[in-house]
């Protein structure tokens, strides 16, 4: 039944689409500084920019998530109530530790002290984790919400995140030095744009093969407005052409800075499609 | 949860004497009278579970309910606590136009007080989905979580019309803030005060934070019934605790089979709908002069 006379507003805006971005961009970010200064010796050169790149991203998703609340200075009752069924209610907490260790783990690295740096490094991956898990998570939460109601969200967004931040620090060391660090990262980018083309498939595979609702949500994700952006910018333009572009082995460095801000402008379309898409039916 | 029921049910059983709902003359009043008295005697354990049932058949679809809710509660423009969905299906002449008014469900598994990390939005009195104006961050999460849409948030300022000094005709009428001034309204002129004192904060609503139906709970904890109920000209609104097998709404959900709106997601609305509206249930007349 079509709805008449009641206001219908978005409930998540292009704020909470921003937070979700920068959120999932800065635990990529950390993700990929603690790899390259732990496990790929190779990336070390990156590590530190890595790792700020992270807390700059997070200051400004806190930012904007702040801005988003109706009452940003009631912000302080998340900690002094706690509802177990509330996913927002468990992610601030993952939030804060997250903040709270990336931060730790970026004074430490810049003050030279290593060994402290690792060990923070690692207590802050399980919250970076479940930061960039928890938004997925809480879209899975309402039960209407078709495209937001399936198990693949978290997944879904935790691999965006892992694509974002390492798109985000490679846009940033875009240098002639750096340029054969970078193309080996493109290649790790690609494999996870792939993954994520894998599961937006199988999203649709979910969808269309569903009830009626189900299909209605798929038909207004491929069609309108949000079919341009849906295909258009984040298959084609955000996933397509970057891959295309990063697979081609000899790449300069300013078709690597343009492969990276495409890719960041597709997972930030791709949450858009999420969020937006998710509510409209 | 259970303590905060319990003091209101306390506070029913000192403030609500039977003389209350022989005032009020309603036929509803009785029902839910009938109601109070069972649930006192069953003890706080059998808390109520009230619920709504509108009748189709009755419905004429005249938005009575919208506008008697507007003006108890002073909803701002652009909200609605109790709306309407309505559908055109057919080709003229073989049209069929269906109206179903709605309000928040006040679902028993509400997905909105799953999802509140506040705690703002809460289950009280009667198993009413409250929400608590001073514990809102308004972060939305509730309209998020909702299937039916029936949570809005501020945008802006609600009745800032009221404040403004742009008289209609300049040194001729007054402006809203002049009436408003002359009627020693606070803020608004129809400011129930009723709403403030049950939930504080309620009274009027202010930018950021979200509101909803409320089953006029400042009415339902003095033992009337809600303001669309009673203003219905149709009657086709009948409110009654689930948990008493003689509430007239138990009897109507006996009598017919009622449904709910999206009734597979498993949330337990209360809000019931039962017959439809079906012309041919008239006899057709040719009218009369």
């Amino acid at each position: 039944m079509s709805e008449q006379g009641a206001v219908a507003h978005l409930a998540y805006d292009w704020m909470v689409v921003t937070y979700f971005f920068f959120g999932g961009l800065s635990v990529g970010a950390y993700m990929f500084s603690v790899a390259a200064n732990y496990w790929k010796q190779e990336f070390k050169p990156l590590a530190k920019r890595g790792a700020v790149l992270s807390l700059i991203a997070l200051a400004i998703g806190m930012l904007i998530l702040l801005h988003d609340l109706g009452q940003p200075f009631r912000a302080w009752r998340l900690f002094l109530s706690f509802n177990p069924h509330s996913v927002v209610s468990w992610g601030v907490w993952f939030l804060n530790a997250f903040i709270f260790f990336n931060f730790i783990y970026n004074v430490l690295l810049f003050t030279g002290k290593e060994a402290n740096a690792q060990k923070f490094a690692y207590a802050g991956l399980p919250f970076a984790i479940l930061t960039a898990t928890y938004t997925g998570m809480l879209l899975a939460q309402a039960p209407s919400r078709l495209l937001w109601h399936t198990a693949l969200m978290p997944v879904l967004f935790l691999n965006g995140g892992l694509i974002s931040g390492i798109a985000f620090v490679m846009f940033f060391s875009a240098k002639p030095q750096n340029s054969a660090l970078l193309s080996k990262l493109g290649k790790l980018v690609t494999w996870l744009l792939v993954l994520e083309l894998v599961m937006v498939f199988g999203e649709f595979v979910l969808l269309l093969n569903g009830g009626t609702d189900h299909v209605a949500v798929a038909k207004s994700l491929l069609s309108g407005k949000l079919g341009f952006l849906f295909i258009g910018v984040e298959i084609i333009l955000g996933a397509v052409i970057p891959a295309a572009i990063l697979l081609r082995g000899k790449a300069s460095v300013f078709t690597q800075a343009l492969a990276s801000m495409l890719i960041l402008i597709g997972i930030f379309t791709m949450r858009y499609v999420i969020v937006v898409g998710g509510q409209l039916i | 949860m259970e303590s905060f029921e319990n003091k209101d049910q306390t506070l029913l059983d000192k403030k609500v004497s039977r003389r209350d709902f022989i005032k009020t003359g309603a036929v509803g009043a009785a029902v839910l009278a009938s109601d109070q008295t069972a649930s006192a005697e069953a003890g706080p354990s059998k808390c109520k579970r009230l619920a709504m049932v509108i009748d189709l058949q009755r419905c004429t679809g005249c938005g009575g309910c919208i506008i008697s809710c507007k003006s108890e509660n002073n909803v701002q423009s652009g909200i609605a606590w109790s709306s309407k969905k309505i559908k055109t299906t057919g080709k003229f002449p073989n049209v069929r136009f269906e109206y179903l008014p709605t309000l928040c469900n006040h679902c028993e598994n509400a997905p909105c007080v799953k999802g509140c990390p506040t705690g703002a939005m809460h289950k009280g009195y009667g198993d009413i989905t409250m929400h608590t104006p001073e514990k809102c961050i308004g972060c939305k999460t509730c309209m998020a979580m909702c299937p039916y849409g029936v949570i809005s948030r501020h945008y802006k300022d609600p009745h800032s019309h009221w404040r403004s000094d742009d008289a209609l005709i300049k040194d001729c009428t007054s402006s809203p803030k002049e009436v408003n001034e002359k009627v020693k309204g606070n803020v608004i002129p129809y400011y129930n005060e009723d709403r403030e004192k049950s939930i504080p904060g309620s009274g009027l609503r202010y930018k950021g934070i979200v509101e909803k139906c409320t089953l006029c709970d400042h009415r339902v904890k003095k033992g009337l019934l809600p303001h669309c109920v009673i203003s219905c000209p149709a009657n086709a609104r009948v409110m009654g605790d689930l948990n008493d097998p003689d509430s007239a709404a138990s009897k109507l959900l006996a009598k017919y089979r009622p449904f709910r709106l999206q009734e597979h997601l498993g949330t337990e609305p209360k809000v019931f709908y039962i017959r439809e509206f079906n012309p041919g249930a008239y006899n057709s007349t040719k009218g009369s002069v």
